[in-house]
């Protein structure tokens, strides 16, 4: 496990990444156990209210199923929790070893800066994996405890598209922070992005303008109930993808370059 | 051979001129002591060397290689150690230490934990737990894991105690004894005079002086050190009035008391 950065990022960060599963199949788990009143309430309520409020919470039809309510609840909701943890690591991972001087202490020695970037970049995608797997484990666990029908393939088509939004934004913060060397500065903005999106994308069926403006929000790439009515697009799949990997080249093309942080 | 060698080095930050026209060689084998106020330069010097910085102007060669960001070859055969490095807190020393020479090639780990040993570390201790001096330890460690052939350390010794001070006075010595080259700023100026060979002084990013142990005896005064017996001390000292010697009385200063007191329990 010590053998390289990749492996002693992940020994570090070991009860972390465990808290982070737990808390990830725990809470998916329990907002789970909600479908049944959900299901009741909302559905005589949505049949009753305007067809521009049904369209933002949700078709009456939706909440009727457990893979309906997953797809807006579990996976389009609760997408933040995964989205706030990508961020948190994608910042602090490489900023943080520079701001503590860590990351100092690594390159006194004969390693190629390249190498520090990629295989911290790596351990984190492998964080947040994890943490993903308890995310559609929790999912799963709730719809057998309330005996309902598990769609595996399409949650796990949606967790994948919940993982590629996360990764994406955390692979932002990690390249802000690779790039400036500091974390504070990497979480806040890409955090402040996320929120404002996460409200643009959540509104997008309100009006037109904040439909159009939800394009700009990667949370519309990622849209859970899609997936599981309709499978994967390809498309949504190729531009969480871009931005996931275009400013992490250029982070890295500035990275191997810069001054680093000495204190 | 130099080692270190740099031609007309320069860094600048911003408006800030860190270091100009820096030329500095420094022999194979010798122990060359880096020194300056703070904001001298030394710390840019040394960031630049180690390729952690760029240079804005000139090149520095580590055994005839050019340094630069992300030249890796020229750093091979070098140990760093600064003031307070960076450590990772959660991991016990033998983790730490383990994982760092695991990113060397020639990983020797009887040699880290005969290093461990004659330093009076507990392998078994989280680092988080250690003492700003054990610490050090470790660090030291990690520099000198891969038996470089350079050895650069910026001030390693500042806020340690004495005897820690002296631990590494001695590691750093045996190692010079063993071929290394040893690249020192300090100061401490005392440990600077008591360990080095050469001696490099910069002053606001400019080279002012260099000069060999020699060079700098024979450009002061010397002085002899008498270590009178309470019981002739007075007439040593009527002997040198009556005689017209100059001469200065001094007390048993505190480093040397405080050795004389603790030396055997680092034994």
């Amino acid at each position: 496990m010590l053998r390289t950065i990749f492996g002693k990022t992940l020994f570090e960060k070991r009860w972390t990444i465990l808290i982070w599963f737990a808390a990830a199949l725990i809470s998916i788990f329990g907002i789970s156990m909600i479908f049944p009143p959900i299901r009741d309430t909302m559905g005589s309520m949505m049949a009753q209210v305007p067809q521009g409020i049904e369209n933002w919470f949700g078709e009456s039809s939706t909440w009727q199923t457990f893979e309906g309510f997953a797809g807006m609840e579990v996976f389009g909701q609760m997408a933040i929790l995964l989205v706030v943890m990508a961020i948190v690591f994608g910042a602090a991972l490489l900023a943080g070893d520079e701001a503590s001087g860590t990351l100092l202490t690594v390159l006194s020695r004969p390693v190629r800066r390249s190498s520090v970037f990629w295989q911290k970049y790596l351990a984190f995608v492998a964080m947040l994996a994890i943490t993903a797997i308890g995310f559609y484990g929790g999912a799963i666990l709730g719809g057998w405890a309330l005996g309902e029908a598990v769609s595996y393939d399409g949650f796990a088509l949606a967790t994948l598209m919940v993982f590629l939004l996360s990764l994406a934004l955390g692979s932002l913060a990690y390249a802000i922070g690779a790039i400036t060397g500091r974390k504070a500065l990497a979480g806040l903005i890409v955090g402040f992005y996320a929120f404002v999106a996460y409200f643009i994308a959540s509104l997008s069926t309100a009006t037109e303008i904040v439909d159009k403006l939800s394009y700009g929000t990667l949370f519309r790439y990622a849209d859970a109930p899609a997936v599981l009515a309709n499978g994967l697009d390809g498309r949504n799949v190729l531009v969480l993808s871009l931005v996931s990997i275009v400013p992490l080249l250029v982070a890295w093309a500035i990275f191997i370059r810069r001054d680093l942080r000495t204190r | 051979m130099s080692v270190i060698k740099t031609r007309k080095l320069s860094k600048t930050f911003g408006d800030l001129r860190a270091i100009s026209d820096i030329d500095i060689s420094i022999r194979e084998g010798s122990i060359t002591g880096f020194l300056g106020p703070n904001g001298a330069g030394k710390s840019t010097t040394m960031n630049v060397l180690l390729g952690f910085i760029s240079a804005s102007g000139g090149e520095a060669f580590l055994f005839d290689e050019k340094v630069g960001v992300g030249n890796v070859r020229a750093r091979r055969d070098v140990g760093f150690l600064a003031n307070n490095m960076a450590l990772d807190g959660s991991l016990s020393v033998a983790q730490e230490l383990e994982f760092f020479g695991r990113l060397n090639k020639n990983y020797d780990a009887d040699f880290v934990r005969d290093l461990a040993a004659k330093l009076g570390l507990d392998m078994k201790l989280k680092i988080g737990n250690l003492s700003t001096g054990n610490r050090q330890k470790v660090a030291l460690i990690v520099a000198l894991l891969a038996k470089p052939k350079l050895l650069i350390l910026d001030e390693p010794t500042n806020g340690l105690d004495p005897l820690v001070q002296a631990e590494f006075n001695k590691i750093i010595r045996q190692f010079r004894d063993d071929g290394a080259t040893i690249f020192i700023s300090s100061h401490i100026l005392s440990e600077v005079q008591e360990l080095c060979d050469d001696f490099i002084f910069i002053k606001r990013g400019r080279i002012v002086a260099q000069m060999t142990r020699d060079e700098l005896a024979a450009g002061s005064n010397e002085m002899i050190t008498i270590k009178p017996s309470p019981q002739n001390r007075a007439k040593i000292i009527e002997l040198l009035r009556k005689n017209k010697i100059k001469f200065e009385q001094k007390t048993t200063d505190l480093e040397s008391t405080f050795m004389k007191f603790y030396e055997d329990e680092n034994a």
